[in-house]
């Protein structure tokens, strides 16, 4: 209990991240104190002292090509090498640790002030000093033996000194130890950690981050970058920059107590997962918010999370970077498999152990500092669960082939945007026009297997009124909605439905409620107007479809007496006219009430546009395509 | 324990803001021994005792919810006051719609908590233990209270009343109410959560190790706990 613990705390999670990150042998994590930085050239010496070699080591890099056709090209760049480091350099004199240009290392430099380079190489040798005294190592023996020997601005005496050295950025290397450099000595790096904790001047007290005593205290938090829409410069997750967020006289950071390592700790692993790679996938973007995810321990799931929520940008990337496009089938498959349940599990798919703890942290840009938009604890299991649970209530039969079956998050999210025809008469939306809380939501009660929001439902019945665009996506939505709402206990304003399957995801013919009825009915006097005047400037579902849907008996009569008329007119009036009987017999008409409620609740709204999405895609579907398939009704057997 | 109370709180919206997150405000999963201990004393305290809470018991699953709020940026400088009793008729105002900062929060929604506590004595005087808890008890069935009690941030009102008095979950109360319902976790580590501020040390914060245990989350005492 007394260190680790606390797995639910997010700074915890982070700084336990961070632990595994340094272990990792294939990351680049600098440790406290150690940095990562541009390095030219090695100088090697022996274990007495005298300069060996002075040695090239930077590498070729390839730079994927622009564009498809173009080829990769290379060029060589420095090698990147962690050494010792402390940030606080700006013009004046100040040496880095075993590491620097010649100006400092050598005392060699081609500009500047010779005054200034002798002070400079100074500086770098009683940095050394002082560091290295009282080590008892050969490596720091070496360095020292090497550095005393030499006067500032003594160039000649090196063998092989290039010209092209000059000015670059060198480490030391002892001879005969090809892959390790002086400064990563333990004796060295033990030595230097105790320079730096020497040389902090700051209060201890208790970090409750790691909750160990007596450690030096941060004052100000490395700076996070990489979070959309934040400052370039970045940002901070902890900070006090105005006077109302300080408490009993306590100023800055004094008002959460960190220490400097934990502090370095969670903000490094925090700027790891912030600026992976793209093709790292544990980032990614809803609404406004950036979401970082990991796991305790090394899974898969960490690595195709990003896919599960937004499959539709992973087959984009797939296509842009050519691979083989059995990716693409993996992906279906794997979520196929999710959305049925079917054995055995995602977690053994993917090869994960269940129990994995895996955190999901959401930030958002305020100002300069960062909000939590959410954070959610869970393990690998319970994520593979809770997805599998959302694609299958997202189920929903579709228009036309371009739609997915598996949409993504964000795409979700832009169906509550208003629909507008762009040039060409298509109807598209935009990110902008969607209050970014949505995204924020979704995916919480995505990951939480809650309900969705209630205000989901208000704002795609609002969007049918001004639009008119009944999609595929709306409609996964809802469906979604009324099934999750079920499951979690929530009675729907219906009387008929009460099982999350009786939402179902083609035509129901057998559904006796009313708000279905009536979109069934709906769609079928829509296409009967279609097949009687054609296309049409307005049709009734343009000028009518908001009202019929909450005020059905305002509008009803009228459309059946107008439907007469289209029906004579119409060359097959005679099918919709049975389709329209069929549908009429359904209701329940019980002591004379009429059949065509003063109004329904947003519950029965839903099933309205349910009805009339279902009623009009099994109208318009081709016969050829499936004429004999049984459509999936799994509410039958309850209305029978 | 001879001076224990029990009481049931409940509220819509709970934010007991984790002080490394309290600019953009993040909350801890549960309600935290100084909010507990300030619900208390706005129901009953006197110079003679001091409260000190025994165990909170999470009896609603932990919801959270993300809310944005215009809030005061900077508090009435010392040096305003000073100059009006100084000079008599300068302003000491602060205006809302000229020093504001919006400020996100992720809050905790539908929270019900029971607490138990009991109080100690601070000194010699005014020590008779039956008057003080008869007081208490009292106040709390009739519903009086000093200030109106808050569930972290003043703007979340905290409802009260005694341990299974009804509520909105169990509109007749009783024993069945003081139960957690299903959803909430059992046994769960908390990591450093702020225990109180030790006003007897220049108002140090101390932390420690929260964890639920059997849905119940039992405070250190301050003795024991980090600074």
């Amino acid at each position: 209990m007394e260190n680790g613990g606390g797995e639910s705390m997010i700074l915890q999670a982070l700084a336990n991240y961070y632990d595994r990150l340094v272990k990792a042998p294939d990351q680049d994590v600098p440790e406290p104190g150690f940095s990562v930085q541009k390095i030219h050239a090695e100088i090697v010496l022996d274990k007495d002292g005298n300069l060996v070699a002075m040695n090239d080591i930077q590498q070729e890099e390839t730079i994927p090509p622009k564009t498809k056709k173009g080829k990769p090209k290379t060029k060589i760049v420095p090698r990147k090498v962690k050494v010792p480091f402390v940030e606080g350099r700006t013009s004046g004199v100040a040496a880095f640790f075993l590491w620097d240009n010649t100006g400092y290392v050598l005392g060699a430099q081609d500009k500047g002030k010779p005054e200034r380079i002798v002070k400079q190489f100074e500086a770098f040798r009683n940095l050394a000093h002082e560091v290295l005294d009282d080590v008892e190592d050969e490596g720091a023996r070496a360095v020292i033996t090497f550095l005393d020997s030499r006067e500032a601005g003594q160039t000649d005496a090196i063998e092989d000194f290039e010209e092209k050295f000059i000015g670059n950025n060198c480490v030391f290397r002892l001879d005969g130890e090809p892959d390790c450099f002086i400064h990563d000595h333990p004796a060295v790096r033990t030595a230097w950690l105790k320079h730096i904790d020497k040389s902090i001047e700051r209060p201890t007290g208790v970090c409750l981050i790691s909750g160990q005593a007596d450690e030096p205290q941060a004052r100000i938090h490395p700076v996070l970058k990489g979070v959309r829409g934040a400052q370039t410069s970045g940002a901070y997750i902890v900070s006090f920059n105005a006077s109302a967020f300080m408490s009993y006289g306590k100023e800055y950071n004094d008002n959460a107590p960190v220490s400097e390592r934990a502090a370095f700790a969670y903000t490094t692993a925090l700027n790891h997962l912030l600026n992976a790679k793209k093709t790292e996938h544990q980032r990614m973007l809803l609404g406004d918010a950036t979401v970082v995810f990991w796991s305790e321990t090394p899974t898969r799931m960490e690595s195709v999370l990003q896919m599960f929520i937004d499959p539709g940008a992973a087959a984009e990337d797939e296509g842009q970077e050519a691979h083989d496009g059995s990716v693409i089938g993996q992906l279906r498959t794997l979520l196929q498999a999710v959305r049925d349940g079917k054995e055995p599990p995602v977690t053994d798919l993917l090869g994960d152990e269940p129990d994995t703890p895996f955190y999901v942290l959401g930030l958002a840009p305020n100002a300069s500092r960062l909000a939590v938009r959410f954070w959610l604890v869970s393990t690998v299991a319970d994520i593979a669960e809770r997805l599998a649970q959302h694609f299958d209530d997202l189920e929903m039969e579709t228009q036309f082939d371009f739609e997915s079956e598996f949409p993504g998050i964000w795409r979700l999210v832009l169906e509550l945007a208003p629909a507008r025809p762009n040039a060409e008469g298509r109807y598209t939306s935009k990110m902008d026009d969607v209050p970014p809380v949505y995204a924020g939501a979704l995916a919480r009660s995505v990951f939480t297997g809650e309900a969705y929001p209630e205000s989901i439902v208000n704002r795609i019945l609002g969007r049918f009124r001004s639009d008119g665009r009944v999609t595929h996506g709306r409609m996964a939505l809802l469906a979604a909605h009324h099934r999750r709402a079920l499951r979690k206990g929530r009675t729907l304003n219906i009387d008929s439905i009460t099982k999350p399957s009786e939402v179902t995801v083609s035509l129901n013919p057998e559904t006796k409620n009313v708000g279905y009825r009536l979109g069934r009915l709906f769609a079928v006097l829509e296409k009967a107007q279609q097949e009687a005047l054609g296309n049409v400037n307005a049709t009734i579902k343009d000028r009518f479809f908001g009202s019929a849907m909450a005020t059905p008996a305002t509008v009803f009569p009228r459309l059946l007496d107008l439907g007469q008329k289209h029906i004579a007119k119409a060359e097959y009036g005679h099918v919709m006219d049975r389709h329209i009987g069929e549908i009429m017999e359904g209701f329940e008409v019980a002591d004379g009430t009429p059949p065509f409620p003063a109004h329904l609740s947003s519950d029965d709204q839903v099933m309205f546009a349910l009805g009339y999405y279902h009623q009009r895609n099994a109208l318009w579907r081709k016969k050829d395509k499936s004429p004999d398939a049984p459509q999936k009704t799994t509410g039958t057997e309850e209305a029978a | 324990m001879a001076f224990g109370v029990s009481l049931k709180v409940w509220g819509e919206y709970a934010c007991f803001t984790r002080p490394e997150m309290k600019v953009e405000r993040v909350s801890y999963d549960v309600m935290t021994p100084s909010a507990a201990r300030g619900i208390i004393e706005a129901i009953y305290w006197k110079p003679a005792i001091r409260w000190v809470v025994d165990a909170i018991t999470i009896l609603n699953p932990i919801r959270f919810e993300n809310i944005r709020r215009n809030e005061l940026a900077n508090k009435l400088p010392l040096s305003t006051v000073t100059k009006a009793m100084k000079d008599g008729v300068s302003p000491v105002e602060k205006f809302i719609e000229t020093d504001r900062q919006q400020r996100a929060s992720l809050v905790l929604r539908d929270v019900r908590y029971i607490i138990e506590a009991h109080f100690e004595f601070t000194g010699p005087d005014d020590n008779n233990d039956g008057k003080h808890l008869d007081i208490f008890n009292r106040r709390l069935a009739k519903g009086q209270c000093f200030h109106r009690p808050c569930l972290g941030c003043r703007e979340f009102a905290a409802h009260f009343g005694p341990a299974d008095c009804p509520d909105p979950v169990f509109p007749n109360g009783g024993p069945e109410s003081m139960r957690p319902l299903p959803g909430v976790p059992d046994d769960k580590d908390l990591g450093w959560m702020l225990l109180d501020l030790d006003y007897d040390n220049d108002m140090e914060a101390r932390f420690f190790p929260a964890k639920i245990d059997h849905g119940v989350v039992r405070p250190w005492k301050m003795e024991e706990a980090k600074a």
